[in-house]
């Protein structure tokens, strides 16, 4: 808990409201969300190239995952793919985060009400460092876990599970268990074709996890 | 098939659909997400045929490998995209960016057929090649822009700017769109209350 300060007054309030309220509260007012906020156009088209970048990165992360898991080109090496997939993750990574930021302009006091827009961005703060940073690295160390790669997938997976316990609902808990279990079910249809370890798998499967969580966190803010 | 819409406007499951707090958004939140499989997938497979990635792997890999995750995720998408379409016929059917969606969506599956038939016959002979022939890079090309324009009018059906309600009566934009005119404007029920507060 913290104390609030309002007209002179001081009462009880959360740290959120005294240090993350006051950020957003200011870029609402900035002249740059008066822009968004007044434009018929720029979200809308913010919002289209949120989905197709969504759709490239969809296709980078998951043709790495699958690969992993024996469920895709497993004649490729890891290595290789996750190096010609690489450059698109990137792109397809820098237009979601920046038309993402153009949308979350045009309604910033929603989002910070929002527990779907928390949990997405949250869930891609994890998402990010465990693909780049945990699943990544072992692809190139082919399989070898070093401090640093636990490290980071112990932070991302720590961040992941809060923000899940913390702003998820009973729908997205069912929600996790079918996702859940239809990996599961790659992961055994697949199993012969694999030729990666139990880790790899693993982690290949998280990623898939932390992604969708994303992508449904950020498609239900709408909904909320 | 206007009637028809309306008809199926008024069915119970449909009312149901639309009404529903729980399975609406869930259909529409799928069928957003699988954007990442199914339309993720085909941008993979048609930069293999421009030969602008994966050079190094077989073009047969990625249609035996690939392809049936995106054959997966277009089951995923027709039945998630028939199920909203049930729930709300008539807000679709006189929605502009919906009708160009099938239009393209139409361009795109014929697109794919002509691929099977006429592109991939001789497939064996240019599997590892790095020079795709030319039919298959048009193939591959028209693909790209047909999914990317579905994205794009996809995302467009949830703004009203060019409802019926919004339109000159008796506008050209007003006939393509089979808005009722103004004679019988009041005989007609209108959708116009369903898209309220939908742009999100």
């Amino acid at each position: 808990m913290a104390t609030c300060e309002y007209d002179g007054e001081f009462y009880e309030c959360s740290w959120q409201e005294k240090y993350v309220l006051p950020i957003y509260d200011t870029l609402d007012q900035s002249p740059l969300a008066d822009f968004v906020k007044e434009s018929m156009t720029i979200v809308p088209w913010a919002g289209t190239f949120h989905l197709l970048a969504l759709a490239l990165l969809g296709g980078a992360v998951f043709l790495v995952d699958l690969r992993l898991l024996g469920a895709g080109l497993s004649n490729q090496s890891p290595q290789a793919l996750q190096k010609t997939v690489s450059p698109l993750a990137r792109l397809a990574l820098g237009a979601i985060v920046i038309s993402g930021v153009i949308l979350a302009l045009g309604e910033l006091m929603k989002l910070y009400y929002s527990p779907p827009y928390w949990l997405k961005m949250f869930s891609l703060f994890a998402a990010v460092l465990f693909t780049f940073g945990v699943r990544n690295r072992l692809i190139a160390s082919e399989g070898r876990l070093s401090p640093l790669i636990q490290a980071t997938g112990a932070i991302a997976i720590i961040i992941w599970l809060a923000a899940f316990a913390i702003f998820s609902n009973t729908l997205a808990r069912i929600a996790l268990l079918l996702l859940l279990a239809a990996l599961s079910l790659i992961v055994w249809r697949w199993h012969k074709t694999a030729d990666t370890t139990a880790l790899m798998k693993g982690v290949a499967a998280l990623s898939i996890v932390m992604w969708l969580t994303t992508a449904a966190a950020g498609r239900w803010i709408a909904f909320y | 098939m206007r009637d028809f819409f309306a008809w199926m406007n008024e069915t119970p499951w449909s009312i149901a659909l639309r009404e529903s707090f729980v399975v609406w958004p869930v259909l529409e939140a799928t069928h957003v997400l699988t954007i990442m499989l199914f339309v993720g997938t085909i941008i993979m497979v048609d930069l293999r045929l421009l030969g602008l990635a994966f050079r190094q792997v077989p073009v047969s890999e990625m249609t035996a490998r690939i392809l049936p995750w995106t054959i997966g995720g277009f089951v995923i998408m027709m039945v998630t995209g028939l199920l909203l379409f049930y729930a709300k016929p008539l807000v679709y059917y006189h929605n502009i960016f919906f009708r160009v969606k099938i239009i393209v969506l139409l361009l795109a599956m014929a697109n794919i057929l002509y691929f099977h038939k006429r592109v991939q016959g001789n497939l064996a002979a240019w599997d590892l090649s790095q020079s795709i022939p030319r039919n298959a890079r048009i193939a591959a090309a028209v693909s790209l822009s047909a999914w990317i324009a579905i994205v794009i009018s996809g995302r467009m059906i949830a703004y009203d700017w060019y409802n019926c309600e919004k339109l000159e009566p008796e506008s050209a934009l007003s006939w393509m769109i089979d808005c009722p005119q103004r004679d019988n404007l009041l005989a007609v029920q209108m959708p116009a209350p369903l898209l309220a507060g939908e742009a999100d």
